[in-house]
């Protein structure tokens, strides 16, 4: 990273202005501000989000060579992972994913960010930009008492649901039935939780798995009361179960990509998962593929008028 | 011969949320949930203790028998075994992986 402005695309920057993030991207060609900008178009420029937004200036830079790391390297379990490294000063993180590497150190005096690709289309494209604007999110927003979690976020009646679940537990599936019967889709795979008040919101990103993007994801910066937090499993019928709260804590967790099981991340998680499940009602719904949105929806609000009454809403 | 000393593995962190206790295994990723028995084993195990300690340990605080005490520390040490949560160690303060 010596020497980075003489690796630089060009000399146009772009700030994009993401829930908790204002990302201030230098060195780009006009090819990718020009593309940036078009996929990115409401978080251009756009007014700064609350809560505390952090800023971040990132440069972008060539790479001198393709990292040509083998797939198996950027694979758990079936799934993309981003290679992750800790820098030598242990606050600064390195990540080497598909097409791309990048470093940024989030709790520094001024915080900073580099992304470097070795082709000029690449940085732009999904692979690269989406994916490093989720690990950075996802490292940004534990100290301000928020989370990224895996999961299916949808908005019913200006309340947000946030399902958190593995990989192919059903999150699009559910997202699809959703958005057909009228629900807002704030994303079927990373959704961003931030505290507010005496309890949470959710908000829209730019992050989508199989069901793409609608007008929310490159335009959207409106955030939602959160409502519940439904942990998803598949199963052959609707059952609906209030779990411990250990285990509710342990699931979420187990959701929060790329700093569950990072040292200097875990007890910063945990605080926050805690605090988390003890302000918004967490419960664990089984549904099978067949089931109707309708159905699940009012199994979900069966439950919390149960929770309700009987002053259990909360842990603690 | 000399006694084997468990203690918890050092990738692992603990947490007690309630009565229960969540352990996530930095290496594996696995994420595990515990209860108040487990909890109170895992507490103890932060310091190297033989199976004798950790039998008298839980006969104290949850006033069962020996031998209930003793069957269920066995399933849940060949529990955290399988999760690779548990160390093996000659002494105190000097553990090896097994």
């Amino acid at each position: 990273m010596n020497n980075q402005n003489n690796y630089s695309w060009g000399t146009e920057s772009l700030s994009l202005s993401l829930p908790a993030l204002q990302l201030n991207l230098s060195g780009l060609s006009h090819l990718q501000r020009t593309v940036l900008a078009a996929n990115y178009a409401g978080f251009v420029n756009a007014t700064t989000h609350e809560p505390a937004t952090q800023r971040v200036e990132c440069r972008a830079y060539r790479l001198c060579q393709p990292l040509n790391i083998p797939t198996p390297a950027l694979t758990v379990d079936g799934q993309y992972a981003p290679i992750k490294c800790r820098l030598p000063d242990g606050a600064g993180v390195e990540i080497t994913g598909v097409n791309f590497k990048a470093r940024f150190a989030m709790q520094a005096c001024l915080p900073w960010a580099a992304l470097g690709v070795f082709e000029e289309r690449e940085l732009s494209g999904e692979m690269v930009i989406q994916n490093f604007l989720r690990i950075l999110v996802a490292h940004l927003v534990p100290p301000q008492g928020g989370a990224v979690l895996h999961s299916a976020g949808l908005v019913f009646d200006g309340r947000a649901y946030v399902f958190p679940g593995h990989s192919n537990v059903g999150k699009t599936t559910l997202t699809r039935k959703a958005y057909a019967s009228g629900a807002r889709v704030l994303s079927d795979d990373i959704n961003l939780v931030l505290p507010e008040g005496a309890g949470f919101s959710a908000h829209a990103v730019p992050f989508t798995g199989e069901f793409g993007r609608t007008l929310d994801h490159t335009g959207g910066k409106a955030s939602y009361p959160l409502e519940a937090i439904v942990l998803l499993d598949q199963g052959d019928r609707i059952e609906i179960r209030s779990p411990s709260y250990a285990e509710a804590v342990a699931r979420l967790l187990a959701c929060c990509p790329f700093v569950n099981t990072d040292e200097h991340e875990t007890e910063i998680m945990l605080d926050v998962l805690t605090t988390l499940a003890t302000r918004v009602p967490v419960i664990a719904l089984r549904s099978s593929r067949d089931d109707s949105i309708d159905s699940i929806m009012a199994a979900v609000e069966q439950q919390l008028e149960t929770l309700r009454s009987i002053g259990t809403l909360h842990y603690g | 011969m000399a006694e084997l000393f468990l203690s918890l593995c050092p990738q692992v962190r603990h947490r007690a949320v309630s009565e229960e206790g969540v352990l996530v295994h930095l290496d594996s990723g696995r994420i595990l949930v515990v209860n108040e028995v487990g909890l109170h084993i895992i507490n103890t195990l932060t310091e190297p203790s033989t199976h004798r300690e950790l039998i008298a340990s839980i006969e104290e605080q949850f006033d069962v028998s020996s031998e209930c005490a003793a069957i269920d520390l066995e399933a849940f040490l060949a529990e955290l075994e399988r999760e690779q949560v548990l160390i093996k160690g000659a002494r105190r303060g000097d553990p090896v992986n097994v």
